[in-house]
């Protein structure tokens, strides 16, 4: 059971959301209503970028120490990115490492934060090789086009 | 940042290769001492130090916190600086202070910003009540709440703050380096706000969190690798000079070690040749095979690190040294070579594959040094019951001869010499499994044959049952000292070819 410290935050980070919603994310929340520290979010692909038109399923497991200690953060919608493991949705974003992270993030910057790295790939730093390899060696247009196609193949629905 | 390499190379380093190559002592010294040198007394070492001796001291916790505030105390006078600031400047510098303050004379905003200690707001920090605030980390806002904000101005209630802090201190085991917990704020917390923010218990686990740092960050300086000694070992030997010297330390505590790879006592042979051999032996050894699976080292810093996810750019945590976890070569050449780690696989592969086809060949000769060695071992460890079973020899000696408490003493010292003579025993066959034939191994066979025949039947006299042994006394003395004897003879003739590079080793190292 999460501590109250943390309840109390995650419940203004909820009201925050409902108040002033992040145009990164169609939706953003606990999964279920009896456990607060888990919760699911949906992305959006950012505009005029391969990505555009994309959503991706998230979910959010948020440790009892939160804020002290990052969320950790996987897709569930298979995603084509350099830094974004294929199969198990493994984000590799140093905000997410207890290092680098600040108990100033909220959930809805952090995913703010992931949405960015779609548009920023760090190929050099890479998750997914193949991907990477693509941008490496400068294959931008064959990267894109992959990219759209898994975007577009894999899209969330509601269902 | 191209003054963070600047820090690792010690500027005040003297080669101990030199100093020592003054004292030309001749082998017939070392006959005169029959306790082989090994007295407590550093003034004895220092006046008749053998080729395979090194010197060092021993500093206990007091000693290391004071040479710790010491430090800060010149240095923060001598820069004008608080005293805390000077700390984290300090060990942001790995406690090099000459490079230090020359850096921080030449450009001093840039040192203090990277150091976590950019310079901001002027006041003296400490706890307020505001009204109108609202804590960012945990959302409470209220007129009557405790908040704390560093010299960067960042503020937040004193509640979360101490959270944040426990959290470092006690989960992550972090100290030195715990940043204000702002978004992209990288100012470090110093020991003044620590200490009006944290219970005593918390400040006392940084405190030894903090020494632990400052020991590990210097290269003189190692901590004794004995269960539950809290000693720490000064000695000056780099680890480039380890291909010349096994610098073998004694700790107060009794606890015999390498300084160089802090394993047991292994003179004579060298501390690459002795991680060699061990990876050898526990070749077969399920939790080898997985270490060597799964882990690999950094490579500036030598730490073990696991991969459990995440890409292959890894953060030493220990020395933050950036690297490639498959080619393991620098990270920052990745950035514009692109990725040839394909490459390494390749490599490594044919490696692994040679080095088999020769071990394979090698097998038969193999077992002969390892048999040897592993009999030592053993005989080491049942010398050692007998060794635990001595104190009750000795009063049974005492009443069935009528022999005093100091007169009995020589089976104390006797097993002291067996278990010594048969460390080093042990370790030689592990180098000479590594020594390519010539006249030098000749000779170091014939010192290796002597010791051992000594050792034996040393090892068989004290095995008499108690009635014999107190008319065995002289001849358990005498064949004790020609043990140590023996033992003095095969180190410092190892021990000085390695330093002059006589050796000829079978591999590379």
């Amino acid at each position: 059971m999460a501590s109250p410290q943390t309840t109390q935050r995650l419940l203004r980070e909820l009201k925050e959301y409902a108040a002033s919603p992040n145009d990164a994310l169609l939706h953003l929340g606990p999964v279920t209503d009896n456990d607060l520290l888990d919760w699911e979010a949906v992305l959006k692909g950012v505009k005029d970028s391969p990505y555009e038109g994309g959503l991706w399923a998230l979910r959010i497991r948020i440790p009892e120490t939160y804020p002290l200690t990052p969320p950790s953060i996987r897709f569930t919608t298979r995603i084509c990115h350099p830094n974004i493991h294929f199969e198990t949705g493994e984000i590799c974003l140093t905000l997410l490492t207890s290092e680098h992270w600040s108990p100033v993030y909220t959930l809805s910057t952090t995913l703010t934060a992931v949405q960015q790295l779609l548009t920023d790939p760090r190929p050099d730093s890479p998750l997914n090789l193949d991907v990477a390899n693509l941008l490496r060696n400068g294959d931008v247009a064959g990267w894109e086009s992959l990219v759209r196609y898994f975007t577009m193949e894999e899209r969330w629905n509601m269902n | 940042m191209d003054s963070d390499d600047d820090f690792m190379s010690d500027a005040s380093s003297q080669d101990f290769l030199d100093t020592q190559g003054s004292d030309d002592e001749s082998l017939e010294d070392f006959g005169e001492e029959l306790d082989g040198g090994f007295s407590q007394d550093k003034d004895i070492i220092a006046h008749s130090k053998k080729p395979y001796e090194v010197d060092f001291k021993v500093l206990g916790p007091d000693d290391i916190v004071r040479e710790q505030n010491q430090q800060v105390v010149e240095v923060s006078a001598i820069l004008g600086l608080p005293p805390e600031s000077a700390a984290i400047l300090l060990r942001f510098g790995r406690w090099n202070r000459e490079k230090l303050i020359e850096s921080y004379m030449d450009h001093s905003e840039r040192i203090l910003e990277e150091a976590g200690l950019g310079t901001t707001v002027e006041f003296t920090p400490h706890t307020q009540v505001i009204s109108g605030f609202m804590c960012d980390i945990c959302c409470e806002d209220g007129d009557d709440i405790e908040t704390y904000a560093m010299r960067c101005g960042h503020r937040f209630c004193v509640e979360c703050y101490r959270h944040y802090l426990s959290q470092k201190i006690k989960e992550e085991g972090e100290a030195a380096r715990i940043e204000c917990p702002a978004e992209g704020c990288h100012r470090i917390v110093d020991s003044k706000s620590l200490g009006l923010l944290v219970t005593d218990d918390l400040k006392d686990r940084y405190q030894t969190l903090l020494t632990r740092t400052y020991v590990d960050d210097k290269e003189n300086l190692k901590w004794c690798p004995a269960p539950n000694c809290e000693y720490a070992i000064d000695c000056h030997v780099k680890q480039r000079d380890l291909q010349r010297i096994v610098p073998t330390v004694e700790c107060l505590c009794k606890h015999h070690f390498c300084f160089g790879c802090t394993l047991n006592d292994h003179q004579p042979a060298p501390c690459t040749l002795v991680n060699m051999w061990l990876k050898k032996c526990e070749d077969d050894s399920e939790t080898a095979n997985w270490i060597s699976a799964n882990t690999k080292e950094c490579p500036r810093c030598h730490s073990t690190i696991e991969k459990n996810g995440g890409c292959n750019h890894m953060t030493c945590r220990k020395c933050k040294h950036e690297f490639c976890w498959m080619c393991m070569g620098l990270w920052s050449e990745h950035g514009t070579s692109w990725y040839n780690c394909n490459r390494y696989e390749e490599k490594s592969g044919s490696e692994a594959r040679t080095a088999q086809a020769r071990s394979r060949a090698s097998l038969e000769r193999y077992l002969h040094y390892y048999n040897r060695y592993a009999n030592h071992e053993q005989s080491a460890k049942l010398d050692k019951d007998l060794y635990l079973k001595t104190e009750k020899k000795m009063t049974s000696l005492q009443s069935q001869s009528g022999l005093s408490w100091i007169e009995v003493q020589f089976l104390d010292t006797a097993s002291q010499a067996l278990q010594q003579c048969r460390q080093t025993l042990k370790w030689t066959y592990a180098f000479a499994y590594y020594l390519a034939r010539n006249n030098l191994t000749e000779i170091f066979e014939d010192n290796q044959k002597d010791l051992e025949l000594a050792v034996e039947s040393l090892s068989e006299m004290f095995e008499k049952p108690v009635p014999e042994l107190a008319k065995l006394k002289v001849d358990i003395l005498d064949k004790t000292a020609y043990c140590n004897k023996r033992r003095v003879i095969l180190l410092s003739d190892t021990a000085e070819n390695l330093k002059n590079g006589e050796w000829k080793f079978n591999v590379e190292w």
